[in-house]
């Protein structure tokens, strides 16, 4: 196999997920007890399984052997679906259910319980979601694999805003990079260096940069150099290149020459897929072929070793802790049968350290339900609830520009995400979504009824008309920061449970002053770059919608992100933070909270990259924990 | 005794007048491999009175006959939008691939094509009308299958491929788009 043209293939051992059964693994005594099996748990998991640890993951989805057989089950589910909303190829399942854009309401107790997951009591409501099968929500993430800003690192410090972490840039940069080896990023290194961001000499990504769309390219004509002023200083525009976890050409002078080998697809028999990205424009909510990189990947390495078992269908629902020592004790999981029935059977599994990597939402919603918080020094679980929010404009092109090809997205705007403005408003990148406007106004489907129903188009003019008009849209889509805000919070209710009596998330989210001043320039700059295209402005938000914000007079839609964080946020100490620097628990020893929870701030770049290399860096000291307590006691005088 | 056109005389002209109403070739259309699905679903859902109605009605009437308008979009997207459905595109944004979010809220279900048996079409689930199924096992709703999906001629319309199918290769995307010459084909 040569390493330029063949992706590695990733063997998921037969068996492997159905070898333990929940009572079996509660018999048991494992050194590493892991809540979730996504894009954290798996990584935490495979590092531990190389140190020689037994682990046991417990996954509240459904998930077999991760063969292509089951994975085509969720392309085949896609396909037929009557909605296809970013969840739509997984399975429903009333016994670990997930959020959806499609039952974003406000809730009320009387609210028919089988109606929303997600319970939001507010007027505004976010969409935002997160997945709950084997391998978690990076199963429908874009791959998109930013990393954050060095400036990211002590905005409080620098501009009087949000948070410092109790780490820096420089701290990370070595989880970065093996973050972007385990992920397979494809960027370059002279694309990425920008705003303070950097890299040892001599680094290269994996792979090279996925090439720019000709949408991107005809977007950059109008945009390379356009000059913005903003508190007193000057930015120029750019479209640049987005590093993305999805297979392309590898480096050949990645790691001092010895070039990369793609991570393809999963399964348990050869299959000769996952190779390069084929452009089928899908990543969200399922990349087809498997170009795109999901924990399987990661998953079925650490299964190689043999000291690592999955159980699924397996929920959290209680974190067991002894009163006196606050150590955990267990994990109580409810053990269901089958997505279609809620029977299930109730176990304790026990380990030295225990690990939740269950997603910011899902970590805190399992602690609180534990009734965690009043163990809690900084009594901080479950708030700084974080996500980008997202404010959408979009145009018509004067000439085709082959929109609905590619990757979903390729290229963006990056140049204020960071800079003296953060004083006063919000950082943003800008995406340039290369499936047109489809999650502004559900195009081109939509396109296709307008054309049809109202205009009565038919035969070569409607099949013209169609070409002409999708071929030249152009959607914007803005990722404005969210600092981190007491008052944005997961909480439980015993008034909402779910089909086996675990406690729903009950989330507030709200979109403050700071963020809006940021979307409303983001709104302003979008029409600059729309006249600077010759493009017809097409933008309207809908004041009625769960989504509308009120800013300075104008309504806005704001949408989720999908980049839940800081449920249990990262410090220096256990009055302000709920873990400390290693994700570990500032009140319980031997449970680490692992996951996007633990960002203290989320500025503008996607979460998964960022919690990859936390994980990575956690792992480091969960098996220095795990050393520590196994060693052989020494008696003392 | 004259015989009325058998199955195979019916499914031909149903598949000329798709080609007239949808500006693709009989070719084309054959070549979908859905042509028997796509009548059967007409035949079921509307009957066969109607499916002759609308072949039969003048063209250059608008608004057209629903049911004309229902086969146009069964075409380019495999999904069954019932008459009753015409004009709704609030149900085609949740109908489309691609990212959710600023679109009008519907009931929860990942079998949507069962859940539409028994709730409502959106919006009309907000509002706690009845469902959009009548007693008789007709579907306001639902895509005729999962080759259907990936059959749709829409993206052939617009230079591009399915949404998660039929991918054009690594590095297609730098490329201006390219449209078919539809203008030259015959049948």
């Amino acid at each position: 196999m040569t390493s330029y043209d063949d992706a590695e293939q990733i063997i998921f051992p037969a068996g492997a997920a159905t070898q333990t059964s929940a009572a079996e693994a509660a018999k048991g005594e494992w050194d590493a007890v892991i809540v979730g099996g996504g894009m954290a748990g798996s990584i935490v998991a495979e590092q531990l399984s190389q140190a020689g640890y037994k682990v046991l993951i417990l996954e509240a989805g459904p998930g077999k052997d991760l063969d292509l057989a089951e994975y085509e089950s969720y392309l085949s589910r896609f396909y037929g679906a009557v909605v296809k909303d970013n969840q739509s190829p997984y399975p429903f399942n009333p016994n670990a259910r997930m959020p959806r854009s499609t039952d974003t309401m406000p809730v009320h107790p009387d609210t028919p319980r089988d109606d929303f997951y997600l319970v939001q009591e507010d007027k505004y409501c976010t969409d935002t979601t997160f997945t709950r099968v084997l391998g978690g929500t990076s199963m429908h993430w874009e791959g998109k694999a930013l990393r954050m800003l060095p400036e990211d690192f002590d905005l409080q410090t620098k501009y009087g805003q949000g948070l410092n972490w109790p780490l820096s840039y420089d701290d990370l940069e070595p989880y970065y990079r093996q973050a972007e080896a385990e992920l397979g990023v494809a960027a370059e290194v002279e694309d990425q260096t920008y705003l303070g961001m950097h890299f040892p000499k001599g680094y290269v990504f994996p792979m090279h940069r996925m090439p720019p769309s000709y949408l991107d390219q005809t977007v950059a004509r109008g945009v390379d150099g356009m000059r913005v002023n903003l508190a007193d200083d000057d930015y120029t525009l750019q479209v640049r290149s987005f590093p993305q976890a999805r297979n392309g050409v590898p480096n050949a002078a990645y790691d001092g020459g010895k070039g990369f080998v793609p991570v393809g697809a999963v399964s348990t028999s050869q299959a000769e897929e996952g190779e390069r990205c084929q452009g089928n424009t899908n990543c969200v909510p399922i990349c087809p072929v498997q170009a795109k990189y999901h924990a399987g990947k990661t998953l079925a390495k650490a299964l190689r070793k043999g000291n690592v078992k999955i159980v699924t269908q397996a929920v959290a629902s209680k974190v067991e802790i002894n009163d006196l020592d606050r150590r955990v004790t267990g994990i109580t999981i409810k053990n269901y049968h089958s997505l279609d029935s809620d029977s299930y059977e109730t176990y304790t599994v026990k380990g030295t350290v225990y690990i939740l990597c269950a997603h910011a939402i899902e970590n805190a919603r399992i602690m609180l339900a534990s009734d965690m918080q009043r163990m809690s020094r900084s009594k901080l679980i479950g708030c700084n609830l974080m996500d980008h929010a997202y404010l959408l404009s979009w145009g018509l092109l004067p000439k085709p520009a082959g929109t609905m090809r590619g990757t979903t997205c390729t290229s963006g705007i990056t140049d204020l995400r960071g800079g003296r403005f953060r004083v006063t408003q919000a950082g943003f990148g800008v995406d340039i979504h290369n499936d047109g406007w489809g999650w502004a106004t559900g195009s081109p489907y939509t396109d296709l009824v307008e054309l049809v129903d109202k205009r009565g188009l038919r035969g070569p003019e409607l099949r013209r008309t169609l070409g002409d008009q999708i071929s030249r849209q152009l959607l914007l889509a803005f990722m404005i920061d969210l600092l981190p805000d007491r008052s944005n919070t997961v909480t439980v209710d015993d008034r909402y449970k779910d089909a086996i009596g675990n406690l729903k998330p009950v989330v507030s989210l709200k979109i403050p002053p700071y963020t809006m001043r940021g979307a409303a320039f983001a709104r302003k700059l979008a029409t600059d770059i729309f006249e600077k295209l010759g493009a017809e402005d097409k933008t309207h938000y809908d004041e009625k919608s769960y989504s509308a914000v009120e800013y300075d007079g104008q309504w806005y839609n704001i949408l989720g992100g999908n980049h839940l964080a800081g449920t249990h946020i990262m410090g220096t100490d256990p009055t302000n933070s709920v873990v400390d620097h290693t994700q570990q628990s500032w009140d319980h020893d031997n449970l680490y909270l692992v996951g996007p929870g633990s960002l203290p701030s989320i500025g503008t770049s996607n979460i998964s990259l960022t919690m990859a290399a936390l994980a990575f860096r956690s792992s480091i000291h969960i098996a220095r924990y795990l050393r520590a307590a196994k060693a052989p006691v020494t008696v003392g005088s | 005794m004259t015989q009325g056109p058998t199955a195979d005389e019916k499914l031909r002209e149903f598949v000329k007048f798709s080609a007239a109403v949808t500006g693709f070739s009989e070719f084309d259309l054959w070549g979908t491999g859905q042509a028997e699905a796509y009548y059967e679903t007409v035949v079921n859902q509307v009957g066969p009175d109607a499916i002759q109605n609308a072949i039969s009605s003048d063209p250059s009437v608008v608004p057209a006959d629903p049911v004309v308008q229902s086969i146009i979009k069964l075409w380019y997207v495999g999904v069954w939008y019932g008459p009753e459905l015409a004009g709704r595109v609030d149900v085609a944004a949740w109908t489309a691939p691609g990212r959710s979010g600023a679109k009008p809220a519907v009931s929860d279900d990942s079998q949507p094509e069962e859940s539409w048996n028994r709730q409502a079409v959106p919006g009309q689930h907000q509002a706690g009308e009845s469902g959009a199924y009548a007693e008789d096992g007709r579907k306001a709703l639902f895509v005729v299958s999962s080759e259907a999906y990936t059959e749709g001629l829409l993206w052939r319309a617009i230079g591009a491929h399915p949404s998660g199918a039929k991918a054009p290769g690594y590095g297609s995307w730098v490329n201006p788009p390219a449209f078919e010459n539809y203008q030259k084909e015959q049948v």
